[in-house]
Formats: structure tokens, sequence, C-alpha cells
């Protein structure tokens, strides 16, 4: 299963919330690498387009949720993002909100009709 | 941080650039945002696959952006941008309302209020708006000159800073109109009082406070532009 998130509805509000959660775990993250680890965690199940990835860390540089540094590697200029204090609160708040959104979709698609 | 072991050559760096340009990308920031991702992917694609050429390996990680290419990106940035420099500025302007700085404010409208109470002080009032506003004038003045400022149109932090900044000065412009009235109520007063403060604190804010939060962002972010 190849998911683009650009073009699947179903995925477009948990973007913002699996860029966190890697960002989380990582002192600082950028763009390629945030792809390329969403890619490698989900065993290649699931690919972020660049069309999709930027504009959410975009928002969410824009919200104050995370900063940049840029740094010079080799050639070229690489931006980097890192969690603001308000980016590690609001992270938490965003996965414990998931997991009760997943429990509750675990909950109504376990139900007697069977399973979809 | 993960790192691949294909370096893109100065050359081939220089080529995505063009690129980019070619396909509508026309700020320098957003420029090295794209090349830099376009670079990784490039290098990922040649070492998993040797025989193919660099050019080939461009067309293949552009045909992964949608056909409008990198339209939606720009236009995505250039609106979160504004949105950057919008949340800072009120940040700050809320400030005003909150300790300990809302006891200045409530202080300043306070003085302002019995001053323009009494009807003697009313004709200093004009000369010292105006010595006030060219005060606050000078330092934009002197830091025009800064070559980074002529970079406007070529960096989205900077034109998406003065799209942004320019807005409020309305405030100041639009109390050059109030000034000359003469008003008698307390209450009017009392709110041309607050509206002459708070156009004093964006004057200086816009142009004094803003422009230093420009300069730290440039520092942090842009160091290609040598602030």
């Amino acid at each position: 299963m190849y998911i683009c998130f650009m073009n699947s509805k179903l995925f477009s509000g948990t973007l913002e919330t699996i860029i966190l959660k890697l960002l989380s775990e990582n002192e600082a993250m950028y763009g390629y690498e945030i792809s390329k680890k969403v890619e490698e965690l989900s065993n290649g199940e699931f690919k972020i387009t660049e069309g999709a990835l930027y504009p959410s860390l975009h928002k969410l540089e824009a919200k104050g949720i995370v900063t940049t540094e840029t740094q010079k590697i080799g050639n070229r200029y690489r931006k980097y993002y890192t969690l603001t204090k308000l980016g590690k609160v609001e992270t938490q708040y965003m996965l414990e909100e998931m997991k009760q959104f997943m429990n509750g979709l675990n909950l109504i698609l376990n139900t007697k009709y069977g399973t979809i | 941080m993960a790192q691949f072991n294909k370096n893109l050559s100065e050359l081939e760096i220089e080529v995505l650039f063009k690129f980019v340009k070619i396909k509508y990308v026309h700020h320098h920031d957003l420029q090295h945002e794209v090349v830099d991702h376009l670079a990784c992917n490039i290098e990922e694609l040649m070492i998993k696959n040797p025989q193919l050429t660099f050019d080939e390996a461009l067309q293949k990680v552009y045909n992964q952006f949608p056909i409008s290419g990198f339209t939606n990106l720009v236009a995505q940035k250039t609106k979160a941008m504004e949105k950057y420099w919008r949340t800072r500025f009120w940040q700050y302007y809320i400030g005003f309302f909150k300790l300990p700085r809302v006891l200045f404010t409530i202080g300043s409208v306070f003085i302002l209020f019995k001053l323009l109470s009494i009807p003697s002080f009313k004709p200093y009032l004009v000369p010292i708006y105006y010595i006030l506003f060219v005060l606050l004038l000078l330092p934009l003045f002197y830091s025009l000159r800064k070559s980074y400022y002529k970079k406007a149109n070529q960096l989205l932090v900077i034109e998406s800073y003065f799209k942004t900044v320019g807005f409020s000065l309305l405030f100041f412009n639009l109390n050059f109109y109030l000034i000359g009235a003469t008003f008698k109520h307390p209450v009017t007063i009392l709110l041309f009082s607050f509206l002459m403060i708070y156009s004093l604190v964006s004057a200086y804010a816009q142009l004094l406070v803003f422009p230093k939060m420009l300069i730290k962002e440039l520092k942090q972010n842009y160091p290609y532009i040598g602030v």
C-alpha cells in the first residue's frame, strides 16, 4: 500500500501529529529527513509528498510550534526544524488526542457488523 | 541526523538553483529550501541506482511533485510567512495589555487624558506629536540604508515582513487627521488618548522593535544573506 498524504483526506489531519511526534524524538530534523523517516518507520506504507510536508512545516513554524535554524552542509544550506516550548506541550496534547481518536475508531470498526 | 553519502557538486547545485528559478521559485530563501530537498532526493536516487545521470534523477524527483510543480509550495510558504510575522507582531502588542507593560499603557493613557483635558495644552499637542513621529522615523531611514533591506523582493522573509508590518501604520496616519479635531466630551478624550498611545506604541514597535526581530531572524535562519 502506498499512501500519498496529498491525495488522502483520511490522513490529512494526522500529518502534523506525525511530524511533531518525530520532532519530539529527535533534537532537530530537516524536511527530507522527516519524509524518509516516515517511510522507514511505516515500512514503506506511508509516503509524505513534498507538496504536503513543507506546507505543514511552514504552518507549524507560523504557529510558533516549531522553530528553524539554517546550517551550511557541504555546498548548500539546510533548514533544521526543532520543537519550541509551546510545540512540546502541543505535541503531548495532539498525541493524546490522536490516541483517543484511534481508540474510538477501533470501537466503531469492531462492532457486531464485523470488521470493515 | 541522517546523512547521505553521495554529494552533488557545486555545478549540479547551481543547475538546481536555475531549475527552481525556471519553475517559478523566485525568492532566494525558498530556493535554498527547495534545492536542498531536491539535492537530498537526487543523491539518494543516484546511490540506489549509480547508472542514473543527474538530469534523469532530477526529472524523476520533479515528477513526484504535483502537476503544478512548486506553485502550491510557494503559495503556502508565502501565506505561512505572513502569518508568522503577524503572530509575532500581535504577541508583542498583546504584551502592552499584560503585566507589567499594561501599567505603562494605563499610566500613559491617563497622563495624556489629563493633559488633553487642559484646554491650554492643545496647541502643544500637534508639535509634540510631529516631533515624536520624526524621532521614531529617523532610525527607520538609517536602517533602510542596510543592504539586506534592498533585497526585499528577493527574499520572502523580508517581503512578507514588510507586507505585514506596513499595515498597522494606518493607525498612526489616522491620528494625523484626528489630531486637528477638538474633543470636549471626557469619553471622546479618553478614546483619543488611548488611540494616541496605541499609535505611538505601534510606531515604536514597527520602527524600532520589529526591525530588530527581523535582523535576529535573518542572522539565525538566513546566513547566506550575510547580515
